[in-house]
């Protein structure tokens, strides 16, 4: 029995070599396309993530307006209070709507996430992530206002400040060339409870 | 032992080469609405509009929520293959279905729900009868799916669905002008009128667009309609499990049109941006061509003239009288707004531009009688004179020049350095070393009509502070001619707290003064506080003031504020009035302060940061004794 194993093992051993190869080599290939999907996969779940907290909304850290030249160098720009929105989006929201937490807290969820689109977005899976986020604070919009021009004038307001350079307006392009069929997250739409303000 | 290792590589090997499905569990609860946009969106277009859909729908239908999906019908060769896609359609054929199977492939794992409403727009409508039929053809119960079209161009709307195509719509209207010339299916009907809203009439195609022409336009009919459609789907099974519909696999053709499509889209946007360019070359130059004649000749004209006189007249000289108003202009700017028009004329006539170069501050020299508005209503107040660059101010040797803090001129002051350099920068002055300052002389009165800048302001108290700075009026936010305020630039961002005191020299048992605030809100307020000091020198603390404002009025209007104070029986004795300086009206109440205590000071201040930047602001005017 054991002279027969021995032999069979004689024979299939060079089959599953030349298998062992392919394989590790197919791994060794795949090591680059693997290490995309972790990419992906850190990035998507960073932008489901990010959220705004009652102290932005409060603007509790509200920053300083940053230097116009420094600040559009970049796309990223300045963010001194690191809580992911431009610092001159920031300051720009809370100008416009100074008496009210709701406007501004969906207002800075949406900055949050079209920053994302600038920052965030490099294939398809981190665009839909975004665009699910985007649609939930668009969302969240929508309940500060029950007329249609208002809000489309809110979300464009939004959009117009993070993409306010030719620089950015062209890395909004190249994140939206990844744009593909996506469905909705169930999530609430606002990132804090807005009635708390 | 060997054979175990074997085996346990090929176990290996095996797992790893097993796929991994993911199982989608369709819900017979909830509904679904798959949004396909149409052609020449952009894809934030289409975005937007999916959003939009989401907005003005209600979040439930019959009690079971709605979600709102994206089936993104995308763009080739730059609009050019849709175009031609689009053509291909309205003739019930298909170049290819590679875009349908796409979306389909997509939305396999997004959809959750059994009931799915089709909801197309413009070309996307084209779509949404075709997957309609596709599902259909794979099993899908009819009951369960509709189709909703919103400005379309086909004939019929699949499962005997709504549609919605406006009167108004451009692009619709030249279609069905085609199909009738061709004799080829024509679109159906238009069943709305929509007036063509103003931002809508700009586009290529007028009251066309999702957003802009038919939600802007009939939002409601949208949602009535919708909402009726969803209310009529019935799933056919009760159960939540199995796949919502059989996706299409990728056959062969999807992957080499995937790549082509890769490969012929980038392509395509590199070629039309170089066509546009070319185009708008071409147009720029015929249109430019004949005006760049006349702007030469011109453009030569005046470099003629500037050589010319540069190489013949004379050099610029600072103190000719056409400079007069340019020199003006940085002595204002280095030295405060106290110095006028009329002052500087005076100046200018006696000591010549040097001596005006050399002038020290204005706070130290301006005579009050060369400022009539300048600073107190006391006639008693000695005046310094006008100092000459031999007289020039040090920076080491009184308070106010000592601190750079910002004044009521509204600008630094310079240290000696800075006025050593601007002095040697002019041919009169580079002799005249700076000479030891006056201190600046004790004032008998605090009131101040803050029309000009004057020694009164420079003194701030307590930590992480600023000093007012000095508003001429121009700004139109002053009660009357000048006025000092928080911050002159909507610019600053600190959150530095704009106070200042003003010295009473010598302590008084009891007095009366009437100051207009006004107080603004932006993002916060400032809070107004008008204060008696008991001890200046020692720093207004806390426990040396008498706070008359709790809760001053932030509603961008002066208010005028008369406060007052007195030596009780016991205790000193204050009253504040608001709009009212008759001294009659005073309820007097007891101070803190022990009878006797003698005040030297007058704070106006607010007691916390405010950001400026955000609108918020406050200005102190006119504070007089009574």
């Amino acid at each position: 029995m054991k002279s027969r194993l021995l032999q069979l093992w004689l024979v299939a051993r060079w089959p599953l070599g030349v298998l062992l190869f392919l394989y590790v080599g197919l791994v060794l290939y795949r090591i680059p396309a693997v290490g995309e999907k972790q990419k992906t996969a850190t990035a998507v779940a960073y932008i489901h993530a990010q959220k705004i907290t009652l102290a932005d909304a409060v603007g509790e850290h509200l920053p300083p307006m940053p230097d116009v030249e420094v600040n559009n160098r970049t796309v990223a720009g300045i963010d001194v209070n690191q809580n992911g929105i431009r610092d001159d989006v920031e300051i720009a929201i809370f100008k416009a709507y100074p008496n009210s937490p709701q406007i501004r807290a969906a207002e800075l969820q949406s900055a949050m996430v079209q920053q994302m689109f600038l920052t965030q977005v490099f294939n398809t899976e981190t665009w839909k992530a975004a665009a699910q986020e985007d649609s939930r604070s668009d969302a969240c919009i929508g309940l500060t206002t029950k007329d249609f021009k208002t809000y489309m004038s809110r979300t464009n307001e939004v959009k117009d400040l993070v993409f306010n350079t030719e620089i950015r307006k062209k890395q909004e392009k190249y994140s939206y060339s990844f744009t593909t069929s996506y469905g909705s997250l169930q999530d609430s739409p606002c990132d804090i409870d807005t009635s708390e303000l | 032992m060997r054979y175990r290792y074997v085996g346990a590589l090929i176990s290996t090997l095996f797992i790893f080469a097993l796929p991994f499905v993911v199982q989608a569990a369709c819900s017979a609860n909830g509904y679904s609405i798959i949004f396909i946009n149409g052609i020449f969106h952009t894809e934030q277009e289409a975005q937007s509009d999916k959003n939009t859909l989401a907005y003005i729908l209600p979040k439930q239908i019959n009690g079971e929520p709605l979600t709102v999906e994206l089936g993104y019908n995308a763009t080739h060769l730059e609009g050019v293959g849709d175009l031609a896609q689009s053509a291909f359609q309205l003739l019930n054929f298909s170049i290819t279905d590679y875009d349908l199977r796409s979306i389909l492939r997509q939305m396999y794992t997004e959809v959750k729900t059994r009931k799915l409403l089709l909801v197309g727009h413009s070309q996307g409508t084209l779509y949404a009868n075709s997957l309609y039929s596709y599902l259909t053809l794979h099993g899908e119960p009819r009951e369960a799916l509709g189709v909703y079209n919103v400005a379309t161009p086909a004939s019929y709307t699949a499962g005997g669905g709504l549609y919605l195509t406006s009167k108004n719509d451009v692009l619709v209207t030249l279609v069905a002008q085609l199909a009738q010339k061709l004799h080829v299916s024509v679109p159906l009907s238009p069943n709305i009128d929509i007036a063509i809203l103003p931002g809508n009439t700009t586009e290529f195609f007028p009251g066309h667009s999702f957003n802009g022409a038919y939600v802007a336009g009939a939002k409601d009919r949208i949602i009535a309609d919708i909402s009726g459609e969803l209310r009529t789907l019935i799933p056919a099974f009760s159960l939540d499990t199995g796949d919502c519909f059989a996706p299409p696999d990728i056959s062969t053709g999807d992957k080499v049109q995937k790549v082509l499509f890769a490969v012929a889209d980038p392509t395509a946007a590199v070629i039309r941006t170089g066509v546009v360019a070319t185009y708008q070359s071409v147009v720029f130059v015929v249109s430019t061509s004949a005006g760049m004649a006349q702007a030469g000749y011109a453009a030569a004209d005046s470099v003629f003239t500037s050589v010319a006189s540069l190489l013949s007249g004379p050099a610029v000289n600072p103190t000719a009288p056409e400079n007069a108003e340019k020199n003006f202009a940085v002595v204002k700017k280095l030295y405060g707004s106290s110095v006028d028009t009329n002052s500087y004329r005076d100046l200018n006539k006696t000591q010549g531009g040097a001596a005006l170069m050399a002038l020290e501050p204005e706070s130290a020299q301006t005579p009050a009688s060369s400022t009539p508005e300048a600073i107190s209503s006391s006639t008693s107040s000695p005046v310094m004179p006008v100092q000459t660059s031999a007289t020039t101010t040090s920076a080491t040797t009184t308070p106010f020049i000592a601190t750079s803090t910002p004044v009521f001129g509204g600008s630094a002051l310079p240290s000696t350095t800075d006025l050593a350099s601007v002095a040697s920068s002019t041919q009169d002055a580079t002799t005249s070393p700076p000479a030891p300052p006056t201190p600046p002389t004790p004032i008998s009165s605090i009131a101040d009509t803050f029309d000009s800048f004057n020694l009164l302001g420079w003194q701030t108290f307590g930590s992480n502070v600023r000093n007012f700075e000095f508003d001429d009026g121009s700004d139109g936010e002053c009660f009357h001619g000048g006025c000092v305020v928080g911050f002159l630039s909507t610019t600053s961002t600190d959150l530095l707290i704009p106070r200042m005191y003003v010295e009473l020299p010598p302590a008084l048992d009891a007095g009366a003064f009437t100051v207009y605030a006004k107080a603004r809100s932006g993002f916060n307020s400032p809070d107004t506080q008008i204060s008696l000091c008991a001890g200046v020198a020692l720093g207004c603390t806390d426990a040396e003031r008498i706070n008359f404002l709790n809760h001053a009025a932030v509603d961008n209007v002066w208010h005028q504020y008369y406060f007052a104070w007195r030596q009780g029986a016991s205790f000193v004795q204050s009253c504040v009035l608001e709009d009212d300086s008759n001294a009659a009206d005073c309820a007097w109440v007891d101070t803190g302060f022990t009878a006797g205590t003698q005040f030297d000071g007058v704070a106006l201040w607010s007691t916390t940061g405010y950001r400026n930047d955000l609108g918020a602001n406050l200005w102190f005017d006119e504070l007089q004794a009574h």
